[in-house]
């Protein structure tokens, strides 16, 4: 099993770099759409934050998330 | 929030780990809305009520107020302040039986009975808990930015203080952005009653002659009053810009809890050949966990409407190996207005000690629990939020939900009167959620 | 002859430009400046650090605007209605050109946003700073009387 994750983890991580040719995709004035609030990772933080506790307090997992990324891209 | 006293451990690990980021999530919420007039210039607050109902089991009733303040030049602070009340009934890994049961409250003092062929639901707990996180977020050197936060959880027998800390750098003109992030949390135990030995007998005072008999017999089997526990957690996170329409995110975590990890409420059966309680046993879980996740979120700008889809699969040195899918799509409507439905599908296997009872004559394992949180099962949730955008930028929304959980059977066999009863029952939820920023 | 040419040239130039709308590259015109410091401010509606900039680029052009120096903003918003509901929010005292498709943002190869690229007297690009910083705007500052003081004898 954990040599299958293995093979997971990695070809996820080479999907993402594959598939694009150039990971330099937006040019920094095209973020209009991303800079939205709906576009970020955290959009729906609130939420998430109440229903993961609810989750992890009926359920035995947790957690996975973060925010860095995405947005506006200004300074 | 204790969504089952059983909890107070879990759920104090779990939000440990989600305030990993997730203060600055909270309170990052609506921090894109530039044209919101706010309250105190510089800050923005986001706020919301939430209420979660079992049928015929746990209620509970959560508050949060957090807020965000702009220090200028991107640094920014996050506050967060969490209240929740809980009542009612959980369940307590006890079998159903034909007949009705009584059971020793875990305090000691007390007792409540169970009708015949119904799950055993522990009603003692009412308990209220207070929660601040605190975060400070500003950019490092260029292309780098740090984060750094701390929290706090208190409830009568239950105390939480975490740390928390992430870096982030930006490649290719921010469309790629690496993350590393790492919390660390102490919790501390104390339930009235104690913590019981693993797997002393559930006491009833009706078998001792005297109450300073049955105080003694009951101090007696409890181990200590109070007990610790603490988790180091490592996050790597991936961010790329696919097009100017989506956003992809990859993340790898590991975590270690090291303690007290069982729940001191918790019991199982020890049935006899025809599926009959001899007595009920304390549970006890080892006394270390790891566990790893992976993590894979995309969102989409689709037509005006944005789609966000996740997928997460855990593992863990418990065999407690979990799938978790979750969709929403938010659509404008008429005016300021959208709705965005939600669906969620969970599915668990069970914990490598988990079992449903336990067979009088055989021996004893290391450790065994049938709290049915770590057993096998599947859960859906399916709801949908409207909300709008009120004059002065303020957002408004009602989020309403439908949580099911489904546990199964892991392939054990019935015996006796077992077979006749409800083991695995469903647990229906609702969830009615008011949000406002402001 | 040269003037009726020029005349001429403009003539048709005129009638050109009233059929089809001036490119953004055309409504800049850099040539119109020569002899000013220019300092030429990339933004768009949903750049956050832009909501500090305007009032700083409005004291700035107000101060120095006897001096020679001229600011244009560039708007790179998609959607006209989006820099508009900006503009009513902060107010530019200051020259605007709207680069929609990016047209001009391309030319200059923003490495991030805002922009702010500032040429001297001759419409050379001496400065250029990606992101807006309010600890900086001193430095802003004397990037700006530097270029001004260059060519005035």
């Amino acid at each position: 099993m954990n040599n299958k994750i293995r093979i997971l983890i990695t070809t996820l991580a080479l999907s993402q770099l594959a598939a694009c040719a150039s990971l330099d995709t937006v040019k920094p004035w095209q973020r209009g759409t991303l800079a939205k609030k709906e576009m970020q990772l955290n959009s729906a933080g609130l939420d998430n934050a109440l229903d993961d506790h609810i989750y992890f307090s009926k359920e035995g997992s947790s957690g996975g998330r973060s925010f860095a990324g995405g947005g506006c891209g200004c300074n | 929030m204790q969504l089952s006293k059983t909890g107070s451990i879990s759920a104090a690990l779990a939000a440990a780990t989600c305030t990993l980021l997730s203060a600055n999530a909270i309170a990052a919420d609506s921090n894109t809305n530039s044209q919101a007039s706010s309250l105190i210039e510089g800050w923005q607050f986001n706020s919301a009520l939430l209420y979660y109902g079992e049928t015929d089991r746990v209620k509970a009733a959560e508050a949060i107020l957090s807020a965000r303040g702009d220090f200028g030049d991107d640094k920014f602070l996050n506050l967060n302040l969490v209240l929740d009340s809980l009542t009612g009934a959980s369940a307590t890994g006890a079998v159903a039986q034909p007949g009705a049961q009584t059971f020793t409250r875990p305090s000691g003092a007390g007792s409540y009975t169970t009708a015949a062929g119904a799950t055993p639901l522990d009603d003692t707990f009412r308990d209220t808990r207070v929660q601040l996180d605190a975060s400070w977020e500003q950019p490092l050197t260029s292309n780098y930015r740090g984060t750094v936060g701390g929290h706090f959880s208190k409830e009568y027998d239950y105390l939480s203080l975490g740390i928390n800390g992430n870096i982030s750098r930006d490649f290719n003109h921010k469309n790629t952005t690496l993350s590393v992030g790492t919390a660390l949390s102490h919790d501390s135990i104390n339930p009235e009653g104690g913590i019981p030995s693993a797997f002393t007998p559930m006491l009833f005072r009706s078998n001792f002659a005297s109450e300073g008999a049955y105080q003694q017999a009951f101090d007696g089997s409890r181990r200590t009053d109070s007990d610790t526990k603490t988790t180091a957690e490592l996050l790597f996170g991936v961010t790329q810009v696919l097009n100017p329409n989506w956003l992809m995110q990859l993340n790898y975590s590991i975590a270690k809890a090291d303690g007290y990890l069982s729940d001191p409420f918790k019991v199982l059966s020890v049935v006899n050949s025809n599926g009959i309680t001899q007595q009920n046993l304390y549970e006890q879980r080892p006394d270390s966990r790891t566990k790893q996740s992976l993590y894979w979120q995309n969102k989409w700008h689709l037509s005006g409407s944005y789609l966000d889809l996740s997928y997460r699969y855990m593992w863990d040195d418990w065999s407690l190996n979990s799938h978790t899918a979750d969709a929403r799509w938010r659509f404008p409507v008429a005016g300021n207005w959208y709705i965005e439905p939600h669906a969620r599908y969970y599915t668990q296997d069970e914990a490598e000690f988990y079992q449903p009872f336990l067979s009088e004559g055989m021996p004893l394992p290391a450790f065994a629990s049938a709290d049915y949180r770590i057993g096998q099962m599947d859960a859906y949730t399916l709801g949908a939020k409207v909300g709008t955008v009120l004059d002065g930028g303020h957002d408004f929304a009602v989020r309403l939900e439908y949580y099911q959980q489904n546990p199964n059977n892991p392939g054990v066999e019935l015996p006796g009167a077992l077979k006749d009863l409800e083991l695995f029952g469903d647990v229906k939820a609702v969830m009615l959620q008011v949000s406002y920023s402001f | 002859m040269k003037l009726l040419y020029s005349f001429l040239f403009l003539f048709c130039f005129s009638t050109i430009a009233s059929e089809t709308a001036p490119t953004p590259a055309q409504a800049l015109n850099l040539a119109q400046y020569q002899g000013k410091v220019v300092l030429l401010d990339f933004w768009a509606s949903w750049c956050g650090p832009c909501r500090q900039s305007f009032p700083w680029l409005n004291q700035m052009q107000q101060k120095y605007r006897d001096q020679g120096l001229v600011i244009i903003a560039v708007n790179e918003d998609e959607e006209h209605a989006d820099a508009m509901q900006f503009l009513q929010k902060y107010p530019a005292q200051f020259s605007l050109v709207f680069d929609p498709q990016g047209e001009l943002a391309s030319h200059y190869q923003l490495q991030g946003m805002p922009t702010s690229i500032f040429l001297d007297r001759t419409g050379q690009i001496r400065f250029s700073h990606a992101g807006f910083f309010t600890a900086k705007t001193t430095d802003y500052e004397h990037e700006i009387q530097q270029l001004l003081q260059e060519g005035t004898k």
